[in-house]
Order: C-alpha cells, then sequence, then structure tokens
C-alpha cells in the first residue's frame, strides 16, 4: 500500500509539471516500466571523416527518444485536420524533400514560397531552414505544428491527440520518464530522430574509405568540384590560359559534409523578392543571402535552390556556369560573376554532374529505420 | 603466443600509452580559448587587433579609398594567430599556441565575445619581446578538424578549413571593389592564404614588467588594410582577384602573407 502511495505520488507530480497543465488526463492508463533509457552517441555512427555532431545537454539521444520522434515525424494527428505529418512534404525517397515539389502545400491548401529543405546529416547543422532562423534541431521541429500555411494546429490539441494514445504516453515514458508529453518533449523527440537520419554510405564514402574507385570521369568531377577557376595572362594583362574549375569547394566542401552552414548571395538574382537572411537578421547585407544546403542525396532533391527554381542538377551546374547575376549583396566567392559564373565545357559540366552523383547513398534513401514505422 | 612475447607487447603496448597521454596537452583537451596555465603568479594581458582603412576603423561593408583612389569594401577578414611567446633575454614562455581573429564576419553574430581580442596569462616577471606567428605551424595545419569541439579556433565550424588539401586557411580577405571608377563595386576580391609556406612570424621589443602592481596589461596590435595589398609588393588585385589554395598561382598568396607580416604594428 505505502509503494502504491509513493508511486501514486510521483505520478502526481509528474502530471502537475507538465506544459500543458490542463490537459484532460489520460484516458486509459498504462503501467509503467522502469525508466531506463539506452543512451547512443551518434557520431559513433557518423564516418570518422565528417565533423562531429554537438548533441545539446538538455536532450541527449537515446533509443527510445529516437523510436518516438519516428513515430511522431510521421504522425498525421500532429495537423490541424489530421492529414499532413513531418513525413508529408518530407519523404525519405526524395532526401527527405517534398517529393520533388517546388513548394509545399499545407492542410488548408496554401502554397509556401520557400522548397522544402533535405533532413540528411541534420546533426551536424548550426541553423536550420534556408534563412536560418532556428538555431537548434528541437527549434527547428517545434514550428511546422503550428505554422498556418502548414500543419496548421495548435499545440496543445496537437498535445491532447498525442497523450489519448496510450502507446505515445508509453513511449513518452520510456524516453523521458514522463507520462504525459508536452510540446517541448516531442519537438525534443522529433529532434532526435532528425539527428539519427544520417548518410555515410554513398559510393563518395566509400572513395573515401579507400572501397571505391571513382571513374575517371568522376574523379576528374571531383577535381574541378575542389578547384578555381583561374585564368593565367601575360604582362600585359591578356588572357593566354584558362585552367578549369567549378569553383564548389568554397561552400560546399568542408569535410565531406558538402556545406560550410552558412549563408551565402550565390548570384541568382539582381531584384529579391525573398529577403532570405535578412528576414531574420535585419541587416541589409543579408539580403538574398540563403543557407547552403548539403550535396549528399542531391540527386534526389530536386528542385533546387530555396525557391526550386531549376528543376534539374543539369540547370544548377549551368546556373553557376554561366548564370550568375550580380547584386549588391552577391558573394565575393563568386568571384567570377562578372562573366556569368566558371565557364565549364560540356565534358566539365558531364564531369561535375558525375562527381554530384556519387553523393548519392541508397542505403540511406531505403534505410528502414528512417522510414515511416507500422501503425501504433 | 608465449608469455614473453605478450609480456614484450604489453610493455610496448604501455609504453605508446603513457606517451599518447603525456602529449596531450591539457589545453588540447580543453581547447585553446582559455590562456594556457602558468605556474605561479601571473598577469592577465590582453592582445587586441585592430585593423584601419586610412587610419579609420575597419567597419563592414564601409566604403573606403585605395591608394589608387578605388573604392573598396571589406565583407570579412580573419586570420589565425599562433605560438605567441614572451622572452627575456633570450628565454621564452609560451602563452598561446592558437587563436582566430576575426575583425569582419557577417556569419559571426554572438557579440558577447571579442573576436579580435586574445586573453593571456603572463608569469609577473620583466619581459622584453614578444613574438607570434600569423596562420599555424606544420602541425597545427596538418590537424584534423574533426578533433576539436566546435568551439575551438581549430574546429570545423570555423569554416577556415580547406578539405581538398587537408590544410587550414591562415588569412581570410574578402570584399568588393571599384576597379574600373564607374562608381559601382562590381568587382570582387578574395584571398585565403594557406599551406605552410604562409606561415609567418613576427617579433616586437616590447618591454614588460609585471607583477603585483602592474598584472593588467593591454597589447595592440594594429595594421592599415591597404598595406594587405600595397606593402613591401603590391597586389594587382584587377589582375589577381583571388587566391583559393592553386599552388602554382602561390605568388598571390605570399604577396599578402609578407605585406601583412610587414604591416603589423604594436602600440
Amino acid at each position: 500500500m505505502r509503494n502504491i502511495l509513493i508511486l501514486l505520488s510521483f505520478m502526481f507530480i509528474l502530471l502537475s509539471c507538465s506544459k500543458e497543465e490542463k490537459e484532460d488526463l489520460p484516458k486509459d492508463p498504462i503501467i509503467l516500466p522502469p525508466y531506463n533509457p539506452t543512451y547512443v552517441d551518434l557520431n559513433d555512427r557518423l564516418p570518422s571523416y565528417l565533423p562531429r555532431m554537438d548533441i545539446p545537454a538538455d536532450n541527449k539521444t537515446t533509443i527510445e527518444g529516437i523510436e518516438l520522434g519516428r513515430a511522431l515525424f510521421y504522425e498525421p494527428l500532429l495537423s490541424g485536420d489530421g492529414t499532413q505529418s513531418c513525413g508529408s512534404c518530407h519523404n525519405q525517397s526524395y532526401g527527405f524533400t517534398d517529393n520533388g515539389k517546388k513548394f509545399s502545400t499545407g492542410i488548408d491548401q496554401v502554397e509556401g514560397n520557400r522548397n522544402s529543405m533535405q533532413i540528411i546529416n541534420a546533426g551536424l547543422r548550426t541553423s536550420f531552414f534556408w534563412d536560418g532562423r532556428a538555431a537548434t534541431l528541437e527549434d527547428q521541429a517545434f514550428g511546422p505544428v503550428t505554422n498556418p500555411i502548414e500543419m496548421h494546429e495548435k499545440w496543445p490539441r496537437a498535445v491532447a491527440k498525442i497523450n489519448d494514445i496510450s502507446t505515445y504516453r508509453e513511449m513518452g515514458y520510456k524516453a523521458f520518464g514522463v507520462v504525459q508529453l508536452d510540446s517541448v518533449l516531442i519537438s525534443k523527440a522529433i529532434a532526435q530522430f532528425e539527428r539519427s537520419i544520417i548518410s555515410g554510405n554513398s559510393k563518395y564514402d566509400r572513395w573515401k574509405k579507400g572501397e571505391y574507385q571513382m571513374t575517371p570521369q568522376e574523379d576528374y568531377g571531383r577535381k574541378l568540384f575542389n578547384k578555381d577557376r583561374d585564368e593565367i595572362r601575360d604582362s600585359l594583362g591578356n588572357v593566354i590560359q584558362v585552367i578549369p574549375g567549378a569553383d564548389c569547394f568554397h561552400c560546399h566542401g568542408d569535410l565531406s559534409d558538402f556545406t560550410d552552414n552558412l549563408f551565402h548571395n550565390n548570384g541568382m538574382d539582381e531584384i529579391f523578392t525573398d529577403p532570405g537572411r535578412e528576414k531574420v537578421t535585419g541587416n541589409a547585407y543579408d539580403r538574398g543571402k540563403f543557407k547552403v544546403p548539403t550535396l549528399r542525396n542531391i540527386e534526389h532533391t530536386a528542385p533546387y535552390m530555396h525557391d526550386g527554381r531549376f528543376k534539374t542538377l543539369d540547370e544548377v551546374i549551368d546556373h553557376y556556369s554561366d548564370g550568375l547575376v550580380h547584386s549588391a549583396t552577391i558573394d565575393p566567392l563568386m568571384k567570377n560573376v562578372d562573366i556569368g559564373g566558371v565557364r565549364l565545357s560540356l565534358s566539365e559540366k558531364a564531369a561535375l554532374k558525375a562527381f554530384l552523383l556519387t553523393l548519392s547513398d541508397p542505403d540511406f534513401l531505403d534505410n528502414p529505420d528512417y522510414s515511416e514505422p507500422p501503425p501504433l | 603466443m608465449n608469455m614473453n612475447t605478450v609480456s614484450k607487447i604489453t610493455a610496448i603496448l604501455m609504453l605508446v600509452t603513457s606517451l599518447a597521454l603525456t602529449s596531450c596537452s591539457k589545453e588540447e583537451e580543453m581547447g585553446c580559448w582559455p590562456p594556457l596555465d602558468v605556474p605561479g603568479d601571473s598577469a592577465n594581458v590582453i592582445m587586441i587587433f585592430n585593423a584601419t582603412t586610412n587610419g579609420q576603423p575597419l567597419e563592414l561593408l564601409k566604403n573606403f579609398k585605395d591608394p589608387l583612389g578605388r573604392t573598396m569594401q571589406v565583407e570579412l577578414l580573419k586570420f589565425y594567430v599562433s605560438n605567441v611567446f614572451v622572452s627575456f633575454n633570450g628565454a621564452s614562455t609560451l602563452l598561446k599556441k592558437a587563436a582566430l581573429v576575426i575583425l569582419v564576419d557577417p556569419n559571426v553574430t554572438d557579440t558577447t565575445k571579442k573576436h579580435n581580442e586574445i586573453a593571456l596569462k603572463i608569469p609577473y616577471g620583466n619581459y622584453d619581446r614578444i613574438t607570434f606567428s600569423v596562420g599555424l605551424d606544420v602541425v597545427q595545419n596538418a590537424g584534423d578538424p574533426t578533433k576539436y569541439p566546435s568551439a575551438h579556433p581549430l574546429s570545423i565550424n570555423q569554416n577556415t578549413y580547406w578539405d581538398a588539401w587537408g590544410k587550414y586557411k591562415f588569412f581570410m580577405i574578402e570584399g568588393k571593389g571599384d576597379w574600373d571608377g564607374d562608381g559601382t563595386l562590381t568587382n570582387i576580391y578574395g584571398y585565403h592564404t594557406g599551406f605552410d609556406e604562409c606561415y609567418r612570424s613576427i617579433s616586437f621589443e616590447k618591454m614588460l614588467t609585471l607583477d603585483a602592481t602592474n598584472s593588467n596589461e593591454t597589447l595592440n596590435v594594429n595594421f592599415e588594410v591597404n598595406d594587405v595589398f600595397f606593402g613591401k609588393d603590391t597586389l594587382d588585385m584587377k589582375l589577381h582577384p583571388s587566391w583559393h589554395g592553386d599552388i602554382n598561382t602561390i605568388e598571390t598568396a605570399f604577396i599578402i602573407s609578407d605585406n601583412f607580416q610587414e604591416g603589423l604594428r604594436l602600440n
């Protein structure tokens, strides 16, 4: 009897500490197992040559947290009409982008104005969304549920729907030691799952590990990727030789992560309809700057750029080769803007594309750990 | 495998382990931001790097004139300072292994930290010289950025690593200019020096007496941005608007490295 009273008291304290205090108590009680989560170091799952993840001290990764997050990631009850989940616009087969769509459509059939970002090695990112408005994955995961042009739900309603399901309460207890989830814990669980989505077994990765030999074309593309376009001039300043280079590495070269995690204006527009990073910082010098996405699995994440304007990789390569335009905030790394770009030949473009295709990771795209789990 | 062989292997393993442990300094474990611990009483000395454009403090995207009368701006300026020593009669004390000095970087939004300052702890005593280097020495330059925590100056998060060459960038300056005088800043420049050949050391005579009555000092290291391009050697920025690691044109990086070395002044 004494033990039961202690357990009841403990449950009362837990319930009284919940963020959504006005929620109804669960309808069907669950039997609490011991709270004993299995901690996991996601950095152990990363290839050694990738940077390390900074895991937040208040959201250590656990097997149970990832499992809960995965279920919630694919849970349409988080949306206002129960039709959309995170996974609706972030399809694993498309590198967790929106099924080849330029823009995503929310539950009210309202279309957004930015292309759905991929979720690939998200634990290595230092900011989220095209304009970097979220500093952490937890912050990022918190936003779409209430965004009126996305899932358009109110958190208390979403939380109530989740807590009405005893399996979620049980999973929540295993993951966080509480019997009622709240919006913060739901976001934390989704963030844990997103952090676990790791790509590290592409042809490129196997080449890094010495397990794959690139074709001559792929290897030439790799060299172009990591090379500036240079001009050799005579004493009068006349160009006597052009050394081809695609200049990709400045923004996409860091440690096989294929992004510098920064914001750049990459010469797409003279006048901006979307202010990009400026919307977050308020600084005019950030106008038209957008976050550099990783190029991993780029074969599957079309269309490209923040507004999905390029349907194919060929169009992207053409842009950097010949389509750059000047603007006040263009990045100094776009140093060939005066001649439209790096001016690649057809064979150089083909080689660069061949290299980019080595970043595709079929194991990632088919990994059952990242797919929609069976219904609860 | 007999016991004798096992004993030999065990002894070798223990030796290797102990060598590995002793070669990992406390500073390497903690990162290089805190000043090196020094024995005994010490003074707190701040080394501040200041850049000017024609005598005015350098500001992000603020127009200034180069010696040819052309308008230009700086959008990024950061560099590594390493192996900071003070010495007296030739006997040196290491104060800092590596720090990243950031003078202009629109991506750095943390204003709580002074990115142009290096905090040093110097043991009480008399000194007649301070020495430091721009860039990273051979060992640091060959380091693996994945081994450092994200706030460490050598971490990949500092965006100073060339993955393609497995080396760090030592000195980075980027911006725009109006080379043709049409009133628009449509010309772009960007120089990222690096490779061991661009490592430069600087030494200044500096009398320092540090004791309980004088335990806080500030050392200002100043330079004029124009001197980076128009110093001992002149860089034709129109002809050579960038350098990003092409060994065939490393002369451009040498000009930047030498000019910056020559242009630093200790006040």
